[in-house]
C-alpha cells in the first residue's frame, strides 16, 4: 500500500500546489510569479508523471503478492487507486490551466 | 612675504589639521543627498510611528568571482567575502535600535534580484523576530549565482511590493555591484521586443526612465524613499553612471523629491559597512593615521542625549578603536564585544564588520552623556600601522525630549484658525523641560492629510513662543486643507551646542487629527483609492479599473475631469489612452447626498489600447455644499491601479490542450507501456511458489453443490516453471491469455476462454455471450468454472506455498463457499455439454505435461492425472510440504 499511498500523496499534492496558485493569483487572474511558476511545475509534475510511476509500483507489488490464493488485497486499495486517478487528473487540470495562462500572458 | 619659519609652522598646522581633525570628507566623490534623505525619512517614520524597508540585494555572480558581462569584458569579484550581509545585518540592527528607541514599528523585508525578482516576507522587527530576519538576510545576500543584472525587473517588482505595504514610509534601499547587463539567461524579456541584448538593455533602461510611466515613477509620486547603493570595485565607478542617474532622477524620468532619495557609492566591499550605516545617520568624520600609526576622532554630546552609537571604522585589521569618555577613560574597545559596563556608561560592543566596531552606548543609573567623546584608533600592541590610514566614525545619537502639543484636539474645521501651545517634555521622567533650558530648542509644525501630502503649516520657531502659543491657519497655499483624517507632526530640533557638533535628527510626536468640512459641505474621504478589475484584482486588455471615493453628506459632489491627471501610465498606453470617468462630471449630474448620508462617488479608468503595469495619479473632485450657499471645495484623491498583460485566447487554449495532452497523456502512455510489459501472468515465483492448480468435478443437488473436497494428490503445476510469467496459459483446455492493451488505468487482467463452455469465475458477475471469462493475473485464490453435464467442472488456482503452509481442507472449503455463491450463473442445459473428466481424461494439457515433467525431476514425481497421483506416497509427498518452509523452490518441490 506505501506506493499507493506515495501516488495519493503526489497526487494531492499537486492539487495543493495548484489549488495555491489559483487562490493565491486570483484564478490565474493577477500577476504570477516565478516562484508560483515553479510550484505549478512541480505540481503538474507531481499530479502527473510522478503519481502514474508510483502507481505502477504499487500495481507491480500488488500483483506479487496476489501470486497466493490467501492474499487478500486491502478493501480501501481500490477506492485509494481510483482517487488517486481522480485527484492526479484534477491536479494536472488546475496546474495546466494556471501555466497555459500565466505563458499566455507573455 | 612670510618667513620661511613662519611658512613651515603654518604648512605643518594644516597638514596636521588635515591629518587630526580632517574635514568631514568621509562620503566617496559620488556620495550624494544622503543628508536630506535621512532627515526626511526619520521624520516621516517618527511622525507615522511605523515604517517600511525593503532591502533589495544583488544576487549576480559578479560578487563572488571573476565574470564575463554581456560585452566580452571580464571582471574581477566585487565582494567575494559577502560584506554586503554583513553591511545589511548592521543596518538591520540600526533599524532594531531606532525602533526601540522611538517606539517606531519597523516593517522590514529583504529580497534580492539577477535577471528577476526575488520577492522575500515582509516582518516587524522585534525581539522575536530579529533572528528570523537576520537568518533570511543571509541566505539572500550570500546567493550570488545569477547570470543578469536585470534593473528593470528589480525595480519593478520592489515597486510592486513596496506598493503593497501601504505604509506612508516606504525606503528601498537597493544594492547592486554592477550596470543593467542581460544577456537572455533569463529568456525573453516582458520589456522589450528586441532580439539584440544590448538593445533589450536600452529598452530597460528607457522603460525606468519614462516620465509618464515605469517602477521608478511610481515609486517617486508614491513617496517611496530610495537609498541607492552601487559597489563599483576596482574604482570603476563610471559603470554605475545609470544607477546614479535614476536614483537622483537627473536625465532620468519625473524628478524625485529633493528629500526622497541617496546614492552611497562605495569604491571598495570593505567600506560597505561604513557607507551603509549612513542610510539611518550621516554624522560622519574621518582622522588619516599620524606616524605612529594613530589617529583620534572627537565628537560632542549635550546634556539631553541619551544614547549613542558609534560606528568606528579603523580602516586596518592592525589598528585597535577605543571609546573615550569625557573624563578621559577608555569606556570600551574593540579588543571585546558584548556588554561592558564601565565609568557610568553601559556600552554595547560588536564586532559589524572588518576593522569596523559599532559601540551602542546608554548611560548606566540615570547620568548623562554630556562632554567630548573621543574615538582613538591605536595600532594592537606588537604592530605597526602606515602612516596617513584613513579611519573613520559615524555617530548617531538620540534624546528623549519630545514635543507635546497642550490641549491636544482630534477634530478641527478645515480653513479655519486654530491656537496651538506646545511644549517639550522629558520622555523617561515626563517632567516638561521649559525653554530657558533649551535655548537652542525650536518647533515646526507639519500636516500629513489623507492622500500623504504634507503641509508644512509654521515653520521653525523658537520654543517659547510655541509655550505661549501660535495661530495655525489649517490652510495650505491659501486652500482649505484636503478634508479627512490624517496627522498633525511637531517636529522639534535642538541645536547641540557641545563642539564637535553631532547632529540630532528631529524629533517627532504626531496627533491624530481629523479635518472636517465647513457645515453644509460633504465630507470626502481623501485616503488613497486602488482601483481594481471588474471581476479580477487587476484589470487587463481594454476593461475598466474601477474604484470608489467614499463620500458623507450633505452636498453634492463630481469629478473634475479637467483637473484630474494621470501621473504614470501603464507600458503600452500613451499619453491621453486613459481616461478617468465617473457617472457625475459636472454640477449639473453631481451625486447628491443628504445630511448624514453615506454613499460613494464610483470611478473609472477606462483605456483605449490595452497596457500592463502600474499606473497611478490623482483624482481631483469638486464636493460643494447642500444648496446654493457656498463655492465647491476642491479634494485631491490619489489613486494606484495595476494592470496585467491581457491573456492571449488562443494561445492559453492551445498551451491548455497541450499541458492536459502532456500531462494526461504521458502518464497514460506510460501506464500503458507498463501495462503492455507487465500485463504477464505469473506462474513461478521464488518468494511466493509456482502457480498450481486442482481440477475437479462438483456435483450439484438442486440449489446448491456437494461440499468440495481436495487433497494434495490432485494438485497440478500450472507451468514448468521455465518462466517466472507468461503471457498465455493453457491449463485443463481453459486459455488464459493476458490482456496486454487496454485501458491503461485498469489494472491488467487474463482473458479466459474454453472450446464450446461459457465461463464463469468466482469474479463473474454474469456469464458473457461469448462464453469468455475474466481474472486477475494473479490466479492465485480464483477459479474458473463451466457446466458439465449435470455437474460443474472447476480450475481452481493456488501457490504451492499456500499448501506448504496451509491445510487443502481450508482451500477446499473456500472453494464450495464461492462456488456455491455463484452457483446461480450456472444454467445447464443452456449449452452443449462439453467432454471435461479428469486431467487423465484429457490427455496432455499443458498443467499435465508440466506436472509430469517436474514430478519426474522431483524424488516422487506422479506422470499426471489421479492415477499418477495415486501412485505418489502420500507421506512423502506431505514430508516435502512440510519441510518446503515456504521457499517455494522448484527443488524442494
Amino acid at each position: 500500500m506505501a506506493p499507493l499511498w506515495l501516488a495519493m500523496g503526489c497526487a494531492s499534492m499537486g492539487v495543493l500546489l495548484g489549488a495555491y496558485a489559483l487562490i493565491t493569483t486570483g484564478f490565474a487572474s493577477e500577476v504570477i510569479s516565478n516562484r508560483t511558476i515553479l510550484l505549478v511545475i512541480l505540481g503538474w509534475l507531481l499530479s502527473g508523471l510522478l503519481c502514474v510511476v508510483a502507481l505502477a509500483v504499487y500495481q507491480r507489488q500488488d500483483l506479487k503478492r496476489a501470486t497466493s490464493a490467501f492474499y487478500s488485497p486491502n478493501p480501501a486499495a481500490a477506492s485509494l487507486r481510483i482517487a488517486v486517478l481522480v485527484a492526479g487528473t484534477l491536479g494536472v487540470l488546475i496546474n495546466s490551466y494556471v501555466f497555459a495562462t500565466w505563458l499566455a500572458r507573455h | 612675504m612670510f618667513s620661511r619659519g613662519i611658512r613651515s609652522t603654518m604648512v605643518m598646522t594644516a597638514l596636521c589639521a588635515s591629518v587630526v581633525l580632517a574635514p568631514s570628507a568621509a562620503q566617496a566623490d559620488g556620495t550624494q543627498n544622503v543628508d536630506k534623505m535621512v532627515e526626511s525619512f526619520s521624520k516621516c517614520a517618527s511622525r507615522e510611528g511605523a515604517a517600511d524597508v525593503l532591502v533589495l540585494l544583488d544576487q549576480s555572480a559578479s560578487l563572488s568571482g571573476p565574470y564575463t558581462d554581456s560585452n566580452g569584458q571580464t571582471h574581477e569579484a566585487t565582494d567575494p567575502d559577502d560584506l554586503r550581509v554583513s553591511a545589511a545585518l548592521d543596518l538591520v540592527g540600526q533599524f532594531k535600535a531606532f525602533s526601540d528607541d522611538t517606539g517606531v514599528k519597523v516593517n522590514l523585508a529583504v529580497a534580492g534580484f539577477d535577471g528577476n525578482f526575488h520577492k522575500g516576507d515582509w516582518t516587524v522587527i522585534s525581539d522575536d523576530s530579529i533572528s528570523a530576519i537576520r537568518e533570511e538576510l543571509r541566505t539572500v545576500g550570500e546567493q550570488d549565482d545569477g547570470r543578469e543584472t536585470d534593473y528593470f525587473n528589480a525595480l519593478q517588482g520592489a515597486s510592486e511590493e513596496v506598493g503593497k505595504s501601504g505604509g506612508q514610509c516606504r525606503l528601498l534601499v537597493f544594492f547592486t555591484d554592477g550596470e543593467y547587463d542581460v544577456d537572455g539567461s533569463y529568456g525573453s524579456k516582458d520589456y522589450s521586443e528586441a532580439k539584440d541584448w544590448t538593445q533589450v538593455e536600452k529598452d530597460g533602461q528607457a522603460q525606468l526612465c519614462n516620465p509618464k510611466g515605469g517602477p521608478l515613477n511610481v515609486m517617486r509620486t508614491s513617496g517611496v524613499f530610495l537609498a541607492s547603493v552601487g559597489l563599483s570595485g576596482n574604482g570603476d565607478s563610471g559603470k554605475l553612471g545609470f544607477l546614479r542617474d535614476l536614483t537622483s532622477g537627473n536625465s532620468c524620468g519625473k524628478a524625485p523629491a529633493v528629500d526622497h532619495w541617496a546614492f552611497m557609492d562605495v569604491t571598495d566591499a570593505r567600506s560597505l559597512v561604513f557607507e551603509l550605516s549612513k542610510v539611518t545617520s550621516n554624522n560622519v568624520q574621518d582622522a588619516r593615521t599620524n606616524a605612529s600609526g594613530r589617529s583620534r576622532i572627537q565628537f560632542g554630546l549635550d546634556p539631553i542625549i541619551t544614547t549613542v552609537s558609534v560606528l568606528a571604522d579603523a580602516a586596518d585589521e592592525l589598528l585597535r578603536a577605543e571609546l573615550i569618555d569625557p573624563k578621559g577613560k577608555t569606556v570600551a574597545t574593540s579588543a571585546n564585544s558584548g556588554a561592558v559596563t564601565r565609568h557610568g556608561v553601559t556600552t554595547n560592543i560588536a564586532q559589524v564588520g572588518p576593522a569596523t566596531t559599532r559601540f551602542r552606548v546608554k548611560p548606566a543609573d540615570g547620568g548623562n552623556l554630556a562632554g567630548v567623546w573621543t574615538v582613538r584608533f591605536t595600532p594592537k600592541e606588537g604592530e605597526r600601522v602606515a602612516q596617513g590610514t584613513l579611519t573613520r566614525t559615524n555617530i548617531s545619537v538620540r534624546s528623549d525630549l519630545r514635543p507635546q502639543w497642550l490641549e491636544p484636539q482630534s477634530v478641527l474645521p478645515t480653513g479655519s484658525k486654530t491656537n496651538v501651545r506646545a511644549q517639550v517634555v522629558s520622555k523617561g521622567s515626563g517632567a516638561a523641560v521649559p525653554a530657558s533650558e533649551l535655548s537652542g530648542a525650536e518647533l515646526s509644525l507639519d500636516y500629513r492629510d489623507a492622500s500623504g501630502e504634507v503641509a508644512n503649516l509654521v515653520g521653525v520657531r523658537p520654543l517659547a513662543e510655541w509655550e505661549k502659543g501660535i495661530d495655525v491657519d489649517l490652510t495650505s497655499n491659501g486652500e482649505p486643507l484636503t478634508p479627512g483624517k490624517g496627522k498633525l507632526a511637531l517636529n522639534l530640533s535642538v541645536k547641540m551646542t557641545t563642539k564637535p557638533v553631532t547632529t540630532l535628527l528631529p524629533q517627532v510626536t504626531a496627533y491624530d487629527l481629523e479635518l472636517v468640512t465647513p457645515p453644509n459641505y460633504p465630507t470626502v474621504n481623501a485616503a488613497p483609492i486602488v482601483l481594481t478589475g471588474e471581476t479580477t484584482q487587476d484589470a487587463e486588455g481594454t476593461d475598466p479599473s474601477v474604484g470608489s471615493v467614499p463620500v458623507k453628506g450633505p452636498g453634492c459632489v463630481w469629478l473634475d475631469q479637467g483637473a484630474t491627471v494621470v501621473q504614470n501610465l501603464p507600458q503600452g498606453i500613451e499619453d491621453g489612452q486613459i481616461r478617468i470617468q465617473a457617472d457625475a462630471t459636472s454640477p449639473d449630474d453631481c451625486v447628491k447626498f443628504a445630511e448624514g448620508q453615506e454613499g460613494a462617488l464610483v470611478l473609472k479608468a477606462v483605456p483605449d489600447v490595452p497596457g500592463y503595469g502600474a499606473f497611478t495619479g490623482s483624482v481631483v473632485l469638486q464636493a460643494a455644499p447642500d444648496g446654493e450657499s457656498g463655492d465647491p471645495l476642491e479634494v485631491s484623491v490619489p489613486f494606484v491601479a495595476e494592470r496585467a498583460k491581457a491573456v492571449n485566447l488562443s494561445v492559453q487554449a492551445g498551451l491548455l490542450v497541450l499541458a492536459l495532452l502532456l500531462g494526461l497523456g504521458v502518464p497514460a502512455l506510460i501506464l500503458l507501456a507498463i501495462r503492455a510489459a507487465t500485463a504477464k501472468i505469473p506462474v513461478s515465483d521464488p518468494e511466493g511458489g509456482d502457480l498450481a492448480y486442482v481440477a475437479k468435478t462438483v456435483r450439484v443437488n438442486g440449489e446448491s453443490i456437494e461440499p468440495v473436497s481436495l487433497s494434495r494428490k490432485e494438485l497440478r503445476l500450472a507451468h514448468d516453471g521455465s518462466a517466472s510469467s507468461v503471457s498465455q496459459l493453457d491449463v485443463d483446455g481453459v486459455m488464459l491469455k493476458a490482456a496486454a492493451l487496454g485501458n491503461p488505468f485498469r489494472v491488467a487482467n487474463a482473458r479466459t476462454t474454453r472450446t464450446n463452455a461459457t465461463l464463469v469465475t468466482d469474479l463473474s458477475t454474469a456469464p458473457a455471450k461469448d462464453g469468455s471469462a475474466t481474472l486477475p493475473l494473479g490466479l492465485a485464490g480464483h477459479w474458473v468454472a463451466w457446466n458439465d453435464a449435470d455437474a460443474i467442472r472447476v480450475l481452481y488456482f493456488f501457490s504451492t506455498n499456500d499448501v506448504r503452509t496451509n491445510d487443502m481442507s481450508e482451500l477446499a472449503s473456500r472453494l464450495t463457499e464461492s462456488l456455491q455463491g455463484q452457483l446461480h450463473m450456472f444454467a445447464p442445459g443452456e449449452e452443449q455439454p462439453v467432454g471435461v473428466g479428469t486431467p487423465a481424461d484429457q490427455g496432455a494439457t499443458a498443467g499435465q505435461s508440466d506436472w509430469g515433467s517436474s514430478w519426474d525431476e522431483g524424488p516422487t514425481a506422479p506422470a499426471g492425472g489421479s492415477a499418477t497421483d495415486d501412485s505418489r506416497g502420500s507421506s512423502g509427498w506431505d514430508d516435502d510440504w512440510g519441510s518446503g518452509s515456504g521457499s517455494g523452490s522448484k527443488d524442494t518441490w
